[in-house]
Parts: C-alpha cells; structure tokens; sequence
C-alpha cells in the first residue's frame, strides 16, 4: 500500500441553508478498506455521491487516485466503481446483458470480460439466473448484479452504500471475503453501513460522520485508545459518539420494565 | 370502515395538495378556467338555442351524449381503475390489516367517482338543469335527470371495473403492465365502435338525424331509455317511470356483477400481480460455462444496443407506432370503401411518388423526436448507471442519437419498400427519396435529443409520457418547422424547371411575391445550370441537416454532462391525485 486512493479535501454540500456534509478532510490509502459510519441522515450517502461525480459538491475537492473527479470525470470514473443502496438498475436487460453492457463501456478484452464475469457470477450464485431479466430479479439479486457489474471491470477504487442490505448470509459472507481478498490485492474500498459489525470485523479504518462533519477517524485500536475504552464495542463508541446511548438506554429502561 | 377509509383518504388528498410545488396551483387554475369556459359555453348554448332544440332532437342528443359519457368513462378509466385496483402502493398495508376486501374496494370505487365522471357529471348536468328551466320542464324532470344521469356514470364506470376485474384473470402476471396499455388499446376501438355505433345501424350521417329528430339507436338500447326517460318526464307524464326503472335497474345489476367479482377479481389478482415477475418461464438451467459468448462492442454502440433491449423487451414502447397501423387500416378501408383498384394507383409515379414522400415524412416528423426524446426519460431511476461509468455526454447522446434514428428508418423503409413494389416505382427516385429522409431524419433526431435532455418526464407506467407537456408541444413544432426548412433545396430539385411560365404570369404581392420571385430565381438557374443547381441543392441540404444535427447532439452531450433532471411521476395510494412530480438529479 502506498499514496491515497481517495483524497478529500475542504469537501462540502449545502442546500440552502442547509449544510449537509461540512467541509470534510480526509484520506483513504491505496488496498484500504475503508468503513463509513453514521447515523441516518449524518451525510454518508451525500459524500458518496460527491465522491462519485453523481453530485457536484459546493466546495472542496475530491481526488481518485490523484485525479480530481469534477475536473476530470471520464479519467477518473475509469478508476472507480459504485453500488448505491437502491440497486435501479435497467430492467429489460439481462444479467448477462448488463455486465456487457459494463464490459463494453470499460472496453473491456473479450476474454478477460468472460472469465471474470463467469468467476463473480458463480460467486453470487447469479449463474443460473444471468440470462433472465433483471426486472424479474429479486432486490437481493439486483444487489448482487449490480456488485458484478462493478466489480467486473477490476476498478481501483470501490464505492459501497449499504452493500448488505437485500442480500443473503450466504451473499453477504463471500461479499465481505471477495472485498478482504480483493483489498488485499489493492483494491481500495469506500463502505457505508449500519452494520457495525461488518465494520468491526472487515474495515482496516473507519470514519464517523454526524451532522455533516467526522468526528471520529482511524483503525478500531485508535478509536478505542482515543475514546478510551479498551473493551468497548465498535457500537458502543459508535453510540457514545452519536448520542444514542440516551436512546438505547431509554429502551433498556422499557425492556426492564416490562420483564418485572 | 368505508367512512375511516375515505376520511384517511380525505387527509392524504388534503395534504397533497397542501404540499405540492406552487407552479402546480397554477395548472389547476388554468384546467379550472379550461373547464369553467367549456361549461359556459355549453351552458350559453342551451340558454340561446334551447328553445330550438324539439323534443325529438332532445331526444338524440341525450342518448348519443349518455354515450360519449360511458365510451368517456371508459377510454379514461380502464388504465385509471387499474392503477387503483393493483398499483396503488397503498394496499399493500391495507391487505394486511383487518379490512374487509370489500370495504376497500367500496372506497376504491366511490374514489374512482373523483374525476372523469364528476367532471362529466357537471358537464351534463347543469346544461339540462338549464334547459330544463328554459323549457318550464316540470319538477319530475330533474330528479329524473339527476338519477339518469347518475345510472349512466354508474353503467360507465361499471364497466371500466369489470374489464379490468375480469380481464385480470386472464393476464399472464409478468405481463400485466404491457397487457394494461394494450387493454387500453382495445377499449380504445371499443368505445370507437359505440361511437360509430349510430353510423353502422343506417347510411343516414348522424348530424342528419340528429336535425332531423330521427332515433339514433334502437329501443332496446339502454341510452334510448335515457332520453326516453328524460323527454317524457318534461311534461311531468309518468311515461318516464318504465324507461327511468329500466335504466336504474340496469346500472344496479352492473354494479352488483362488479361487487359479486371484488374477492375474485380484486383481492386475487392483486395477488397474482404483487408476486408478478416472479411467476415466470421454466427456468433454463444454465450452466457458468455454458452462458453465451460475450459480444463487446464500443461504448456508443453499447449504449444504442441498451436503449434497444429496453425498446424490443417492452411491448409499451412499439405502441408509439401505433398510428403507422391506423394509416394502413383505415387507408385501406378508406381506399377499398371508396371503390379504389390497385392498378389505378400504379401508373402515374410522378404523383404516388412525390404525395408518399409528404406522408412518410411527416410520420417520420412524428416518430423521430418522440423516439430520441424518450429516450433521455426512458433512465428513469437508472441515470446513475450513465453518470458513474466513464462515459462523455457527447458519447451517451451518440449512442441514444443512432438507435432512436435507425428504429423507425428501418421500419418506415420496410414500408416504402412494399409500397414501391405495388406502386411499381422506378428505382432511381425511390432510393433519391430513402437517401434523402435518411439524411433529414438525422436532424428531428438531434432536435428530439436535446429537448429530451431539458424536459425529461419519466412515467414508469406509461412509457409514453417522457416528455412534459410543454417540451412534447415545443417538439411538435420544431420538428415541422425544422422539415420545411431542411426540405426547401429538395423541393427545387424535383420542382420541374417548366412550371416557370406559369409563375411568372402569377400576380403576388407582398411577402408571398418575394417568396415566388426567389423560386423563380432559383428555377432559373436550374434552368441554366441543372447539374451546378443539383449538387449544390444537395450540399445545402446536407449541410443544413448533418449541421442541425452535429449542433443539436452536442448540446445534448453537454447538457448530460452538466446532468439531467428527470421529473419522476410516481403513483401514490390516491386515484384522484395519484400523479406526484419528483426530481431526480
């Protein structure tokens, strides 16, 4: 691993009056997994886009492996890869026919297109299912079509919102062992989930959002020595940090009451 | 039940309105003032020639106006009564909850009431409240008309219900959306045969009758009743009292049939339609080694084959041809009726030939630009997919600009070409004639591109409405004007040089005098210089076309770039406000 993937920069989107991410600085290494925290509405999904090109950020800048994305989209869209948490994909095209449709426009080797389109369909379990069209497919399938689709043409940079959710165990495990293997190989990945589990167990670093700022960042050791608790969960910081503790408690307190 | 139903459906209507864009109230007003001027009309027209109007011709207008309502009703409601009955997003909840199938569809059908029929309702009845007055009717005729009025909305929208209701049986699951617009479809020529109805029965032109005061329909036609029912009740004489029981017992009966097929028709098929896509073909069990070799084009071209897939896969998307097949019906049956033979069409080419171009252009004026315009809305939610590939706006509109030319190029030129086979064309013009719309095409295309980037509508129920209303208008006209223009050079080319003496006799003034002495300049040097005259006709309109088109894709490309907005129509749980506009980018 060397360099950044991801170089964030004063990045910030206000609507109207309204700041939705505040000015972020930060950044992710090459072969990084990366996880992204945050509650509901904190800017998880706004920073994605920003990083994406799919929203133009009011100030800062973005940069994918050195290229800034706004300034110059097509070479560094050829960089990257994104799975949004609503999988829209087009409906009246194939499995198959979408992962061409991805391999043609990377132009992609003909060869190379059908190995590793064969090799992630057989790993989401999509084979049988490919030559149908994805408007008949489940939200899990369309989930995990959309991750072939991203992940066929070998991009540098991954961009994952809520990747588990609609998918299976079975799916979500070999995600999560695709994304390790694939990172380790020098992928960098860029994940936003309200699992935190899979945060806990998979992401080398972390970055907590609230409100449009990051108030925490680093390796799960860091943010344990910083917060000072050891034994702590990544939820339990997660919660301190976000000011759901009161929540949690005020529901421990109902359940207790209700066992009495 | 039903009272907390429709209440909950008060408040969802309450703050819809409440909550919607400013510019919405504007379109509301103007419908409002629309129909507040078509119901002064109406009304002003019974108040001055009320006194005209006999009893006989009261008679017909009655029966074929109940009618228009129930064809009206029809036409409008079968897609409408739909959507309440198996899109609504709101039955989802309610099937789960402890409401009776009934209760729900008893809500569904008062709702459906919010609408066509309440505006028919206005519509016909203040006019025969007016006329009423005029006449000194007496008091019966207007509880009369009221409660006729009322079976035949009823009737209507009856019928609306029990297409819908049984037809849904029928329906393969995966299919429903494209059946529904082919549903559609067929009401469409039903209610064009009710309406054609009166012309069947005798030779006799309806306007005819209508004057004449002659009956429209037979006695046991149920809108006879109607007027029947109506006409005798203006006396006050109780010859209203059989027609009128008629026509109520049978707007009862079809209302019963409608609730006797509620848990069949509607809890069932609602069913049958949410496991939809599901419930599809034996599954080919394919193999990882056995999917299909992979065919990798360049990027411009991937994006027409996408846009084509999307076009082949969905049976809504070739109804926007649908008019070519009315021209070649009825121009047959018109042909045929009028007592037309084919060989009286194949001799003289120098008409067929020119008249067919006029025709075929000015269908591919109407294809072209609905087709490349759509095909900007036709992402709908998917745009993303566009923006995060590495793709330029310049690229996209490429690949959107050639398929949505090449489609209807190659089903019109199918066409012409069967045509110049029974029209015995000679060769030479008729692959000029394929050359030249080849070229001219390409710029209602470009045209129908751009607008398409700045008035994207997506409707993902009806794949017909992907430009908003104002662009859809702004289309029509650019791409009639933008064919004249781009015609000019051609119509000088075949415009034969020894027309000049006549024009040169013609007395014009004025800016049509100026247009004739260019022509005439123009033919003059045609005269003198044929070939230097031709190729530079067909540079002009080369450069004119391929120019239109080159500056219309780029804008288009650069608009993509900057990002398209996309106004996402989305059906909520309301029939009656069931269009809500949405961003998307």
């Amino acid at each position: 691993m060397s360099g950044s993937a991801i170089k964030i920069t004063n990045l910030a989107k206000t609507y109207g009056k309204h700041d939705a991410v505040k000015q972020l600085n930060f950044e992710v290494q090459k072969g990084e997994l990366f996880g992204f925290l945050g509650p509901n509405g904190a800017g998880k999904t706004t920073t994605i886009k920003m990083l994406t090109g799919l929203l133009e950020p009011s100030s800062g800048s973005a940069e994918i492996n050195g290229i800034n994305i706004w300034q110059h989209p097509i070479d560094a869209k050829k960089k990257i890869a994104y799975v949004p948490d609503q999988p829209n994909l087009y409906p009246k095209l194939t499995g198959w026919d979408y992962l061409e449709f991805v391999a043609s426009v990377f132009q992609l080797p003909k060869d190379r297109f059908q190995a590793k389109a064969e090799e992630l369909l057989s790993i989401f379990n999509l084979s049988n299912q490919a030559s149908d069209l994805i408007e008949s497919y489940s939200h899990g399938m369309k989930q995990k079509i959309a991750i072939c689709g991203a992940l066929v043409h070998e991009p540098a940079v991954l961009f994952l919102d809520e990747p588990t959710v609609g998918l299976d165990p079975k799916s979500a495990r070999s995600l999560k062992n695709l994304l390790r293997k694939l990172c380790d190989e020098g992928m960098t990945a860029f994940i936003s989930t309200h699992i935190l589990e899979i945060a806990e167990q998979m992401c080398d670093r972390v970055g907590i959002i609230l409100d449009g700022n990051i108030i925490a960042l680093g390796t799960m050791e860091e943010l344990k020595s910083a917060e000072g608790k050891a034994d702590q969960s990544l939820e339990d910081i997660f919660l301190e940090l976000t000011g759901g503790e009161d929540e949690q408690a005020l529901i421990n307190e109902i359940t207790d009451d209700g066992d009495k | 039940m039903i009272q907390l139903l429709l209440r909950n459906q008060w408040k969802m209507a309450i703050n819809t309105l409440r909550t919607q864009r400013k510019v919405n109230y504007l379109s509301y007003l103007i419908v409002a003032v629309v129909l507040g001027a078509l119901l002064y009309f109406l009304s002003r027209s019974v108040w001055k020639m009320g006194s005209m109007i006999t009893e006989p011709v009261l008679a017909g207008l009655v029966s074929y106006g109940s009618l228009a309502a129930i064809g009206f009703i029809i036409l409008l409601g079968v897609p409408q009564v739909f959507k309440s009955l198996y899109a609504a997003t709101d039955l989802n909840l309610l099937f789960t909850m402890p409401i009776k199938t009934r209760h729900i569809f008893w809500v569904k059908y008062i709702q459906s009431f919010i609408g066509i029929p309440l505006l028919l309702f206005i519509l016909f009845l203040i006019p025969l409240y007016l006329y009423g007055i005029l006449m000194s009717a007496h008091f019966l005729y207007y509880a009369v008309a009221l409660l006729a009025l009322l079976s035949v909305l009823i009737i209507g929208l009856s019928i609306a219900y029990l297409f819908n209701l049984a037809l849904i049986q029928l329906i393969p699951a995966n299919r429903a959306n494209e059946f529904m617009t082919m549903m559609s479809f067929l009401s469409g020529i039903l209610v064009y045969l009710m309406f054609m109805l009166p012309t069947y029965l005798d030779d006799q032109p309806l306007s005819d009758k209508l004057l004449q005061g002659l009956p429209l329909f037979p006695e046991w036609v149920p809108v006879t009743w109607v007027s029947d029912a109506l006409v005798t009740s203006i006396s006050g004489s109780a010859g209203f009292i059989v027609p009128l029981a008629m026509t109520v017992a049978l707007a009862i009966i079809f209302m019963l049939i409608t609730f006797m097929l509620v848990e069949k028709g509607f809890r069932t098929g609602w069913i049958k339609l949410s496991e939809g896509t599901s419930t599809k073909k034996k599954k080919k069990k394919i193999s990882a080694s056995k999917l299909k070799a992979p065919t990798l084009h360049h990027p411009i071209i991937a994006v027409g084959k996408k846009e084509f897939y999307a076009i082949k896969r969905d049976m809504r998307e070739w109804l926007i041809f649908m008019p070519i097949i009315f021209f070649i019906v009825f121009g047959v049956i018109g042909a045929l009726s009028g007592g037309a033979k084919l060989s009286d069409l194949q001799g003289p080419n120098q008409i067929t030939w020119p008249i067919a171009q006029g025709i075929l252009l000015f269908v591919y004026a109407m294809f072209n630009g609905q087709i490349a315009s759509s095909s900007i809305a036709r992402e709908g939610k998917s745009i993303w997919i566009l923006r995060i590939l590495p793709l330029s706006g310049r690229d996209i509109a490429l690949g959107k600009l050639w398929i949505s030319w090449l489609i209807p190029f190659i089903i019109l030129t199918i066409i012409e070409i069967i045509v110049a086979i029974f029209l015995k064309w000679s060769l030479l013009p008729f692959i000029g004639g394929v050359a030249m719309k080849m070229v001219i095409t390409l710029g209602i295309s470009g045209i129908g591109l751009w607008l398409g980037t700045i008035g994207a509508k997506h409707n993902p129920n009806n794949p017909q409405q992907r430009l908003k209303f104002s662009t859809s208008l702004i289309l029509l006209l650019a791409s009639y004007i933008y064919l004249i223009i781009a015609l000019i050079p051609y119509i000088l080319l075949i415009l034969p040089t020894d027309i000049l003496d006549p024009l040169q006799d013609a007395s014009v003034t004025g800016f049509w005098g100026g247009v004739l002495n260019i022509v005439m300049a123009l033919l003059s040097w045609k005269a003198a210089h044929p070939i230097i005259v031709w190729i530079v006709g067909v540079v002009i309109m080369l450069v004119f076309s391929l120019g239109v088109t080159y500056l219309f894709t780029i804008l288009s490309g650069r608009k993509i770039d900057k990002g398209v907005e996309i106004e996402i129509v989305r059906n909520t749980s309301s029939a009656s406000f069931s269009k809500k506009s949405g961003k998307f980018f």
